[in-house]
């Protein structure tokens, strides 16, 4: 079998799809303004029409093997830098997003260039308590993977102290944040 | 929260949709690993492909809608080596919902060929070992592969409609 050209197009979505796809979201927002409308006084007050309260955004974040998580929120903290995988300069982004609901998810992403013999990897994670060491132990197995693919001696120490340094920042910012 | 609809009769865009996939229906038949070819006539709605010269396999999904208004998922394997066998994998369902989740639900673990023969019966066991290591990684490697494209294409799905 002949292989692609390198540029080729990754991804088509025809546009009969994406209207099949806005015809669904627009059956689902009236939906939810008749379920709204059904609802008592209390929770008819929507948090963008409070003084006090932040101007949610629609935030859609892409994750591996799932449809991407759409929620409103707020992106309150982003880390990025490069990190040095072999020869592959990869880009390892944090992103920490506070939600409507008041709960947190934090965004886990490592950008692989198109060349490179692996794929870049996204995650999304809920933050709670009990959960905070298994989102990092996840995501830790998920570099291996991207460093085996590419020939890279497994170096976990390394990899898990550079992890350790970014969320020591993004700790400290989030203590900061708090007292405000 | 359902994002994606199942197809119905009563909306404008849809019919003209419907009409459209009538008027550019295509033949298929795919043919399937394990199973009778899957033929049918529709369109086809999205493609997602994984090629990178660097990596000696590659994924590729499609979407298609039927002329009697089912979908179609398939998944494709293809190696650059010519010497190993490519594999295709395709399912019909009723709504794109299902359609969607056989993408999501699809583990490319069962696309890792065993390469090597070997004999359990005298092998000494740290090469059945060895065998089984590298077994693992691949199947980790596949994997992730698979899963990312699946969640580019999700999210360029739900992006820029």
């Amino acid at each position: 079998m002949a292989s692609p050209a390198a540029l080729d197009t990754n991804v088509m979505i025809s546009q009969e799809l994406r209207n099949i796809i806005a015809c669904r979201r627009r059956q689902n927002a009236t939906c939810i303004q008749t379920c709204s409308d059904q609802s008592t006084a209390a929770l008819q007050i929507r948090p963008e029409l409070s003084v006090n309260a932040p101007r949610w955004a629609q935030i859609k974040l892409r994750r591996d093997a799932e449809r991407p998580f759409v929620f409103d929120g707020l992106n309150i903290l982003q880390f990025s830098r490069p990190m040095q995988l072999g020869d592959v300069e990869c880009l390892h982004t944090v992103s920490l997003y506070l939600c409507a609901d008041q709960t947190f998810q934090i965004a886990l992403n490592l950008d692989v260039p198109h060349d490179a013999p692996a794929r870049s990897s996204y995650r999304v994670f809920p933050i709670r308590n009990m959960t905070l060491n298994k989102w990092i132990v996840d995501w830790c197995a998920d570099l291996c993977v991207v460093a085996q693919s590419l020939r890279r001696p497994l170096n976990q120490s390394t990899d898990l102290r550079e992890m350790q340094d970014v969320f020591h920042q993004m700790t400290s910012y989030c203590f900061r944040f708090e007292k405000f | 929260m359902t994002t994606i609809m199942e197809v119905t009769h009563n909306d404008v865009a849809l019919q003209a949709g419907v009409s459209q996939v009538a008027q550019n229906a295509m033949s298929y038949a795919i043919k399937r690993v394990g199973a009778r070819p899957l033929n049918f006539s529709g369109s086809e709605l999205a493609m997602a492909m994984s090629y990178t010269p660097s990596i000696p396999y590659w994924y590729e999904i499609n979407l298609y809608r039927t002329t009697e208004q089912s979908f179609v998922t398939a998944i494709r394997r293809f190696h650059q080596s010519e010497d190993k066998q490519d594999t295709v994998q395709a399912w019909q369902s009723e709504t794109l919902e299902e359609a969607i989740d056989k993408l999501t639900a699809h583990d490319a673990a069962h696309d890792v060929p065993l390469a090597i023969e070997i004999d359990t019966a005298i092998a000494p066991a740290a090469e059945v070992a060895a065998i089984a290591l590298h077994l693992l990684s691949e199947i980790s490697d596949t994997r992730r592969h698979y899963q990312s494209l699946v969640g580019e294409f999700l999210y360029d799905l739900e992006s820029g409609s």
